[in-house]
C-alpha cells in the first residue's frame, strides 16, 4: 500500500472513484489475479449483456467459460511404462530399497 | 494413487486416456492428499522417471489439483482403521485417503478396489467410489 505523506502527492479522486476503489478492494477474493483483456466490441457487448442477464460479473462468466474447456494435464502421458503399472504399485514400491 | 499413475503412464493405453481425461475434467475439484503425492513421486523415481516426478510436483504446486495435508483428525481415524484392519494390507496412504474422504464427505478415486472394500467404517458401510471396478477400462 502506498502512503501519501504530502497533501500534494495525494491523487485527486472523486467520491465515486474512492467508493469504487474501496468496494473493489473488498470484493477481490484471495487467490484471484486481475487481468486486462481486449475484446472485439461485439463480443464485449455480448459479455456485458450476458453478465447482466445472469446477474453475475463478467469475471464469473469468463471463469465459467474457461473451466468448460479442461486444461491439458501437464503430467499426462509423460512416461511410457508397463501397462499394468497402476495395478502393481504396491509390488513396485515393495522393491524400493531392497 | 492408481488413477494418477494411469494418467502419467501412456503405456496403460485406454486406461491412461480414461484417467487423463478424468483428471483434466475434474481439475481443482480433486483433492490430492500429500501422502499420495509422496508415494507417486517415490514410484516414478524408482522406475527411473525423476523428471516426470518433478512435473507432477509442479502441477500440484501450481494448483492443477488441490493438494491437501491430512489433519490430526485424519491421521487419528486412519490409524484407528489401520489397527482394526491390520491384516487387510491397506497402508497409511490408503487409510489417509479413506479418512480424508470421510471427513470431507468426498468421493474416492482409486483403482485399489480390494483394499477400499476390505476396510470400512462400520458394518454395511462402503466408500463412495467415483469410478467402480466395472467402469475401469483395461489397457
Amino acid at each position: 500500500m502506498r502512503i501519501f505523506r504530502s497533501r500534494n502527492l495525494c491523487p485527486k479522486l472523486s467520491v465515486e472513484q474512492l467508493a469504487y476503489s474501496y468496494l473493489d478492494v473488498h470484493i477481490t477474493r484471495m487467490g484471484t489475479i486481475r487481468k486486462t483483456i481486449s475484446l472485439p466490441e461485439q463480443i464485449a457487448k455480448r459479455l456485458d449483456w450476458e453478465a447482466k442477464r445472469r446477474k453475475t460479473s463478467v469475471s464469473a462468466i469468463v471463469t465459467e467459460l474457461v473451466q468448460q474447456h479442461p486444461a491439458k494435464l501437464p503430467y499426462a502421458g509423460l512416461i511410457d511404462d508397463d501397462e499394468q503399472m497402476s495395478q502393481n504399485i504396491k509390488h513396485i514400491l515393495a522393491r524400493v530399497g531392497s | 494413487m492408481g488413477p494418477i499413475v494411469s494418467a502419467i503412464n501412456k503405456g496403460e493405453k485406454r486406461r491412461h486416456l480414461f484417467a487423463a481425461e478424468l483428471w483434466a475434467r475434474l481439475g481443482r475439484k480433486v483433492i490430492v492428499p500429500w501422502p499420495v503425492l509422496v508415494e507417486t513421486d517415490l514410484l516414478l523415481r524408482s522406475r527411473g522417471f525423476p523428471s516426470a516426478a518433478i512435473v507432477l510436483g509442479e502441477s500440484m504446486s501450481t494448483g492443477v489439483h488441490r493438494l491437501e495435508s491430512p489433519t490430526a483428525a485424519d491421521l487419528e481415524l486412519a490409524l484407528k482403521l489401520g489397527k482394526r484392519y491390520s491384516d487387510s494390507g491397506a497402508d497409511l496412504p490408503d487409510l489417509i485417503v479413506m479418512a480424508m474422504a470421510h471427513h470431507r464427505k468426498a468421493q474416492i478415486l482409486t483403482w485399489d478396489f480390494r483394499h477400499f472394500s476390505s476396510v470400512v467404517l462400520k458394518r454395511g458401510h462402503h466408500w463412495p467410489l467415483l469410478v467402480s471396478e466395472a467402469e475401469m477400462p483395461v489397457p
